[in-house]
């Protein structure tokens, strides 16, 4: 049936310029209404929604279920999706963002951070692994302590990896306010680590 | 004048180095150091990947709401679909006129045999479109969902090797699509009959082998075989449902019971067949199998596709061909029974029988230790299969048993008498 169809995901190795013409195809296919197409797309983009929204909700139940409710919302929303220039992928992590504000106007955010520890892989050398163990379960509750158009920035560009061009598509803002808006998430963070790791508040964190 | 966020990005973009950046604007050492040692850290946090069982749910689940999605439309407008790309066709025109009208017209009887790049192929979607709004019964539609997937399966066996990749995964999902369709019919149907079911599965089975065959010669193209492997796994699944609901009836399966009525005795001609040749070839007979279809013939394929099951290949060295023993009619009695079962994946068959033939030469060789350790290695194979789906319990466990049998004739050091 389609099981052994979703089971077996195709995939290419393909240059950015090829993936990128053939991400504009499929998604023309399926603004037009090919499921094929978007089945296509789900298996390209799946896995960055899901990190995205991981380090979102901070648990694997949330992950799953918004992460599917994502490509649903997409699915139905593609017919009016427009290029205009701009990439899918900034779309699609705008559909994602209003799916996790919509749950969470419904419900406390509650993270459980033993899970993103344990995907922390250990190298045989003990102290490093606790280093990176520690210094994963501060940095992530610091990002949840940021404002959401921080978190936003931080996610999609340290996390996900886009670049600014993606981000100001994805976020509705121009380059120059992207950067702007890095560079005071950055010292956000900074000053809410200082303040977690020392318990006292050095260098206020004002733009100069 | 310049910004901080400007310098920063400049460092983030690898456009400056940091202590480049610093040397320009040695005021913003400390912030520099410090963010940047920020950012590596936040860009040191473990990649969150999903787990693959539900990427494949998930996938399962958006196919299931796509298809709910077009099922709401409105059916003329589905009927329609294929004529999209026609040009002249379908704006303008009421979808009974050109439904009447296709029919009516010699113009859908000749798009019978269109493939897809030919200019009638949308006529012929279209037709097929209607005669499924036109059967009114699960039953009669289980018919035509079996029909078009037979012209699918056919469809890209016939361009594989033509078509670029999209428009075979295209015709690859229509014919996953239309099998989910015709499983789902077949379900709702509370006694469906027999003779549909055992026609569903020698159909399903000609369609598996013979996309099979075309995977095999693809190599050259991953994409492609890929395409067709996917295919070759969905008809092999189906299969396995239309076994399921068959089971549920308290029918082991209309093959299966013909099976059990007639192996024994092909079973045996083949192996007398073997002793009057009085070669080494166990040249086993494919015959046996029972998914002969009228458009393909599934002992072809599979001959053409698996060079390790040929005869020749198979046959012990022709430089010393040890002479045909007394235990083979027992190895081609099981070697008949595996390439006759029914509802099995072609891949495992195919590794089935190779246990088989590796028994069968090292019996031949008085070497029973390592026969015996072929068909525990061919137990434990089938066992795999019924957990992968690629094998019925009920095919199973006739299997094993006759396996079983043989290890305890080979353990007591004479063939059983059959």
């Amino acid at each position: 049936m389609l099981e052994a169809l979703a089971l077996k995901g195709v995939q290419f190795a393909v240059s950015a310029e090829e993936k990128t013409d053939r991400v504009s195809d499929l998604v023309d296919r399926a603004s037009k209404g090919s499921g094929e197409a978007f089945g296509q797309l789900y298996q390209l983009y799946v896995d960055r929604i899901y990190n995205y929204i991981y380090y979102k909700t901070g648990n694997t139940v949330d992950a799953e279920d918004l992460t599917e409710q994502v490509f649903i919302k997409a699915w139905e929303a593609i017919r009016r999706f427009r290029f205009e220039g701009k990439p899918f992928a900034a779309w699609l992590f705008k559909v994602a963002r209003n799916v996790v504000i919509d749950h969470y106007r419904t419900r406390k955010n509650n993270t459980d951070l033993s899970e993103v520890i344990s995907a922390i892989a250990h190298d045989g050398d003990p102290e490093a692994f606790a280093q990176r163990r520690a210094t994963a379960q501060v940095l992530m509750t610091a990002i949840r302590r940021l404002t959401d158009e921080q978190q936003q920035v931080i996610l999609l560009k340290f996390i996900d990896g886009m670049d600014n061009t993606e981000i100001s598509a994805a976020m509705g803002k121009k380059e120059g306010a992207i950067r702007a808006l890095q560079y005071r998430a950055l010292l956000a963070l900074q000053r809410i680590l200082m303040d977690e790791r020392y318990g006292l508040e050095r260098m206020p964190a004002r733009a100069t | 004048m310049f910004k901080p966020e400007d310098v920063l990005e400049k460092v983030l973009s690898g456009e400056l180095t940091r202590q480049e950046a610093i040397d320009h604007w040695p005021e913003m050492h400390d912030r520099l150091m410090m963010l940047t040692d920020l950012t590596d850290e936040l860009r040191a946090l473990p990649e969150q990947r999903p787990d693959p069982e539900f990427r494949n749910r998930a996938r399962l689940h958006l196919l299931q709401r796509i298809q709910e999605t077009e099922r709401r439309r409105a059916p003329w407008q589905r009927i329609l679909d294929p004529l999209a790309g026609l040009s002249g066709w379908g704006t303008g025109v009421s979808a009974l006129g050109v439904a009447g009208g296709v029919l009516a017209t010699a113009v859908g009887f000749a798009s019978v045999n269109a493939l897809p790049d030919d200019r009638l192929y949308p006529v012929k979607r279209a037709v097929e479109n209607v005669r499924l709004a036109l059967a009114l019964s699960d039953e009669a539609k289980a018919g035509v969902y079996l029909d078009v997937a037979d012209r699918r399966a056919a469809e890209i066996a016939a361009v594989a090797s033509d078509v670029d990749d999209r428009q075979l995964h295209s015709l690859t999902f229509d014919y996953g699509t239309t099998l989910q369709q015709m499983n789902l019919v077949v379900q709702k149907l509370p006694s469906p009959p027999l003779p549909l079911l055992d026609k569903m599965q020698s159909h399903l089975a000609s369609q598996a082998t013979e996309l099979e065959a075309r995977a095999v010669n693809s190599s050259s193209r991953p994409a492609v075989q890929q395409s067709l492997t996917d295919a070759e796994m969905v008809a092999s699944n189906v299969v396995d449902h239309v076994t399921f609901v068959a089971e549920q009836r308290g029918s082991p399966g209309v093959q299966d019971v013909r099976l059990a009525n007639n192996a024994p005795a092909a079973a045996t001609a083949s192996a007398q067949t073997i002793q009057q040749l009085a070669t080494a070839t166990p040249a086993p007979a494919v015959g046996v199998s029972p998914n002969a279809s009228p458009s393909v013939a599934p002992s072809q394929p599979k001959a053409a596709a698996t060079p390790p099951a040929t005869p020749a290949s198979v046959a012990p060295a022709a430089s010393n061909p040890p002479a045909a023993s007394a235990w083979d009619g027992q190895f081609d009695r099981l070697w008949n029974d595996v390439a006759g079962a029914p509802y099995m994946g072609q891949k495992v068959r195919l590794q089935l029988e190779q246990h088989v033939v590796d028994a069968k030469q090292n019996a031949r060789a008085g070497r029973f230790d390592s026969a015996i350790a072929d068909l525990n290695a061919f137990e434990a194979q089938l066992q795999q299969a019924v957990k992968t789906y690629q094998a019925t319990q009920y095919t199973a466990s006739h299997l094993t048993a006759e396996a079983n049998g043989s290890i305890a004739a080979l353990k007591a050091g004479s063939p059983s008498a059959h």
